[in-house]
């Protein structure tokens, strides 16, 4: 896509932030609201792939990506596992709340990361 | 409004097997995606609604319409005229100096060129075989036969006018669906 | 010697597993669904049943989930670096 039109680019700079602040949102009352970690990490990864559709210009490092989506799957296991075996939910009741935010902030995280990479590789590393 | 949304989701499914553009069918399961979101909210599932939306309508589409513009096969027919291609020596020829430009352009348009010789009347290329372009050469020109849909037509015309011109004019044939029994 | 250590890694975990399973409460409702509609919120304190599903009551397949999203990027990565020109940067 070597031409892009005025148009498509007008239009999805005025919605960039209100695809954003709908993600966090979607993400952080994943709780309460529908939606939650997954959603709202989609969400999040297509704020990229607008992106792409306005300035077809690779500008973010994907390692870097990577290693913030490795880091979240980590924490994921850990803090889920700890939780599920250490029983705090019996203990404590009113953290199960905290453990959700936490949980779903992490899998958005990582969806996110995870749907940006795969877009950015195959659009930009799949020769053909 | 349930019922007419799951009988719109049928009408969208078969258009979107029956289109002959795969773009157009891209399309259709980007409105399928939607509408079927639709309807999963209509079943009090608002989260599988917001998940279809995102991924079936958004990601999804975006990713399909990526890969068309990647990978197109931009299939050429070269109808020789003699009975029989002869030796290397004929693809050296200045002949081929049309069939190396339509590489070109193939190449600059990010399409994959396949070219054809063949033998067949003109009329069963048409009838029989998926194409895109047709070329024909005869003593003194070549005829480029192309349907009048093809969007890159006038871009190739464009196109063969700036490139250094050939030994042998050339001029571009637009087809009409019903045309072919006329060349017949 | 690596790969003995990961097989014992693994058969640590699978045993670890079963230990766990052995000690979680046993759900004796019948119709598991209404259990969770009517035991989300006061088990969890998550208003939406969905959130609490996927991250309290079946958090392991949660888990999983995310390792497949992880494999798929990998497979995608491998791929692509084939097919490409070069490394990336």
């Amino acid at each position: 896509m070597t031409e892009h039109s005025s148009l498509l680019s007008r239009t999805l700079g005025i919605t960039f932030p209100f695809i954003i602040l709908f993600s966090i949102y979607m993400i952080l009352n994943g709780h309460i609201t529908p939606g939650g970690g997954f959603q709202g990490g989609a969400v999040m990864a297509s704020i990229f792939i607008a992106k792409y559709l306005i300035v077809p210009v690779k500008d973010i490092r994907l390692v870097g990506v990577q290693f913030v989506e490795k880091i979240a799957l980590l924490l994921i296991l850990l803090f889920a596992t700890a939780f599920v075996i250490s029983g705090l939910n019996i203990i404590f009741p009113s953290f199960s709340q905290v453990y959700m935010v936490v949980m779903n902030v992490l899998i958005g995280l990582k969806v996110a990361c995870g749907m940006t990479i795969i877009f950015y590789r195959f659009v930009y590393y799949e020769s053909r | 409004m349930l019922e007419l949304t799951l009988i719109l989701l049928i009408i969208l499914a078969i258009a979107a097997m029956q289109t002959r553009s795969m773009r157009n069918a891209v399309i259709y399961l980007g409105v399928f995606s939607l509408a079927i979101s639709f309807v999963y909210l209509a079943l009090n599932a608002p989260d599988v609604a917001i998940a279809e939306a995102v991924i079936g309508s958004t990601i999804a589409t975006i990713l399909y319409l990526v890969a068309l513009q990647k990978y197109k096969i931009f299939t050429i027919y070269y109808r020789l005229q003699d009975a029989e291609i002869k030796d290397e020596h004929f693809y050296a020829s200045y002949k081929m100096q049309l069939v190396k430009s339509l590489e070109k352009f193939c190449t600059k348009q990010e399409l994959e060129a396949q070219i054809i010789y063949t033998h067949e009347q003109l009329a069963d290329i048409l009838i029989k075989h998926q194409y895109a372009l047709i070329v024909e050469e005869h003593d003194d020109f070549f005829s480029i036969y192309a349907h009048h849909e093809n969007y890159m037509l006038d871009k190739l015309e464009v196109f063969l006018e700036h490139e250094p011109p050939f030994k042998l004019p050339f001029r571009i044939i637009k087809l009409e669906e019903m045309e072919s029994e006329v060349i017949e | 010697m690596r790969r003995k250590l990961i097989a014992i890694l693994l058969v640590g975990i699978g045993l670890f597993t079963l230990v766990q399973s052995q000690n979680m409460p046993a759900i004796d409702a019948l119709p598991l669904s209404a259990y969770y509609a009517e035991n989300a919120y006061p088990v969890t304190g998550s208003v939406n049943v969905v959130t609490s599903i996927y991250l309290f009551f079946r958090v392991y397949d949660t888990l999983f989930e995310a390792l497949m999203l992880l494999f798929s990027i990998i497979g995608v990565i491998y791929m692509s670096i084939h097919e490409g020109e070069t490394h990336d940067d």
